[in-house]
């Protein structure tokens, strides 16, 4: 197994589509951030919300989420989706690798490549943006945005790897993940809106049904906020929190029908 | 005899189609195992069950004395090099990073003998370009190179010389006999251009529809194909005496025909006949080939 996973890994470290990924994710984030900042900065501030912090994070720091699934579908899909179209996973096969090993191997590469993307993504810019901003205080809100992200990452990586496996063909895995993520992310995002309305205290949403409905047309994380009129504080909600489960529940149910399919799956 | 894949009653269906039926096959340790179909016939499926790529309908088949439903099976496929249908090789890396990929599948640490493996295959001078820049000739050695990556003890080439030029061929054939000559490596090899097979191969299997025709050695074909003159006469038997008296082998087809392994003289095969009262009917000459044997064995006809 620790063989399979160096090769893998080699494989990725010596891929472009990994280091475009890379280098460009941090690029966008940062551009949105000097954005951002830009808008508040001619505002007046009536209280500590009104300039950067936390607060803005999913609109910077989490840009990339927007446009997660493509990075996922781009990395998963040049990287494990070439071992089928170079037919370079014959020579797993012939080195006498089981198919479970195989698929092991294959989950965990692509989980660790998009984790790697996300999390550098994320921290490079929260790093610059505390240089060029200052420290805000929020660092444990950020720190727990970025774990509690991952979860939903995970199991977009296992569905991604699980339609190219299934496909048994890059492109068509390819287009068919996009299809699948979207479909996943727009469950997410009715789960979360059915959460919002099962939940007893009085909740005024700022623009939220409009943003859910533009916002689930895209394969993206649900990310908003809801303004509690009592309390009159911000609750920062994504679709991580109450899709933690879901996502459980999605890695599980597609982690082993991809092990089915590729156990049985014909190779070519 | 030794044998370091067997296979009993194989047999691999698709939808609707049956790849292999009731296959069996018994490759001999230390020989080149000519593997001869048209085209559809079933060799690649064969292949493709041995190296693990598909899993049989039903059947079994053995490697170095393992089954393939035991588990075990696996460490046997360790000993195997394949090159199924097409070079299995990453086409955004050079050759060296090809072969170290594959090393480092294999569990293989010590990268030194990778030069020599590219030198071996003729693609030494490859530098950093990448296998997508190949041409189809260079891509054919490297998948070759990355079969013989950890040295195995068996080698299953699948059509290797297609693409290669006349001058890639004939290495081609000599490092497949140096490879089995000097270190005793069992190369199974299945190729449509039969006048090379019949300079390599020791043993070979005849295959169509799924299943195996004829199995034999490359004595016994050339038994059955060399020069033969056939005569047709009104008495076989009469013939038979005469020939054995001339001391010539033959082998009789039937009451009427003969195929007299030599060249007799027909004036005096004629005249020794005369007084039996045996008539010569006709007579033909028979060079049988690779190609005409397997022409007559799997049925079709000569282009």
């Amino acid at each position: 197994m620790i063989k399979l996973m160096k090769t893998n890994f080699y494989k990725m470290f010596h891929s472009w589509s990994f280091w475009l990924t890379l280098l460009l994710m941090p690029f966008i984030n940062i551009m949105t951030m000097i954005t951002k900042n830009e808008e508040y900065s001619g505002r007046v501030k009536e209280s500590i919300y009104d300039k950067w912090s936390v607060i803005q994070c999913p609109e910077t720091c989490f840009t990339h989420l927007s446009s997660f699934v493509f990075i996922a579908v781009l990395l998963i899909g040049m990287i494990i989706g070439d071992e089928y179209s170079s037919g370079a996973i014959r020579n797993k096969l012939v080195a006498g690798y089981s198919r479970i090993q195989l698929y092991t191997g294959y989950l965990l590469t692509s989980i660790v490549e998009c984790f790697l993307v996300h999390i550098i993504c994320t921290v490079v810019c929260y790093g610059i943006c505390c240089t060029l901003y200052g420290y805000d205080g929020y660092f444990l809100t950020f720190v727990s945005m970025l774990v509690r992200s991952l979860a939903p990452a995970a199991a977009l990586c296992v569905l991604t790897l699980f339609c190219i496996v299934a496909a048994g063909n890059r492109i068509i895995g390819m287009v068919a993940a996009i299809l699948g993520d979207l479909i996943i992310c727009l469950c997410y995002s009715a789960n979360l809106s059915v959460y919002a309305r099962l939940d007893n205290s009085e909740i005024s949403e700022f623009s939220h049904k409009l943003y859910i409905i533009i916002d689930s047309l895209l394969p993206s994380f649900y990310s908003g906020w809801f303004v509690d009129p009592v309390d009159k504080a911000i609750d920062l909600r994504t679709a991580i929190q109450p899709s933690c489960g879901w996502c459980m529940i999605t890695m599980t149910l597609f982690c082993i029908t991809g092990y089915i399919i590729f156990e049985k799956k014909d190779m070519k | 005899m030794e044998y370091v894949l067997k296979a009993e009653s194989l047999e691999k269906k698709y939808r609707g189609y049956t790849a292999l039926d009731g296959f069996i096959m018994n490759v001999p340790k230390g020989s080149i195992y000519g593997f001869v179909g048209k085209n559809g016939a079933g060799k690649t499926t064969l292949i493709r069950l041995i190296c693990g790529l598909q899993k049989p309908t039903s059947g079994s088949f053995e490697i170095y004395g393992v089954r393939n439903n035991d588990k075990k099976i696996l460490e046997q496929r360790k000993r195997i090099g394949a090159v199924v249908e097409t070079p299995s090789i990453y086409p955004g890396l050079t050759a060296y990073e090809n072969l170290k990929m594959q090393y480092m599948t294999l569990g293989l640490s010590d990268y030194k003998s990778i030069p020599d493996l590219l030198k071996l295959v003729g693609l030494e001078n490859t530098g950093k370009k990448t296998a997508r820049n190949f041409s189809l000739g260079m891509k054919q050695r490297l998948g070759i190179a990355v079969a013989l990556c950890g040295a195995p003890d068996m080698l299953i080439l699948d059509e290797p010389i297609n693409g290669l030029d006349p001058q890639g061929i004939i290495e081609m054939r000599e490092l497949i006999i140096k490879l089995n000559r000097e270190k005793g490596i069992t190369v199974l090899i299945s190729s449509h251009i039969l006048d090379e097979l019949s300079r390599l191969a020791t043993h070979y299997g005849f295959i169509d529809n799924g299943k195996l025709i004829r199995e034999m050695s490359a004595e016994e074909l050339e038994k059955e194909c060399r020069r033969s003159t056939h005569i047709e006469v009104t008495d076989s038997s009469c013939l038979s005496s005469v020939l054995d008296n001339m001391g010539f082998e033959y082998k009789i087809t039937d009451e009427h025909n003969v195929d007299i392994f030599g060249r007799p003289n027909i004036s005096q095969l004629t005249k020794a006949l005369m007084p039996s009262g045996c008539d010569i009917i006709s007579v033909n000459e028979n060079d049988e080939d690779l190609e005409s044997f397997f022409i007559s064995l799997i049925g079709g006809s000569k282009s």
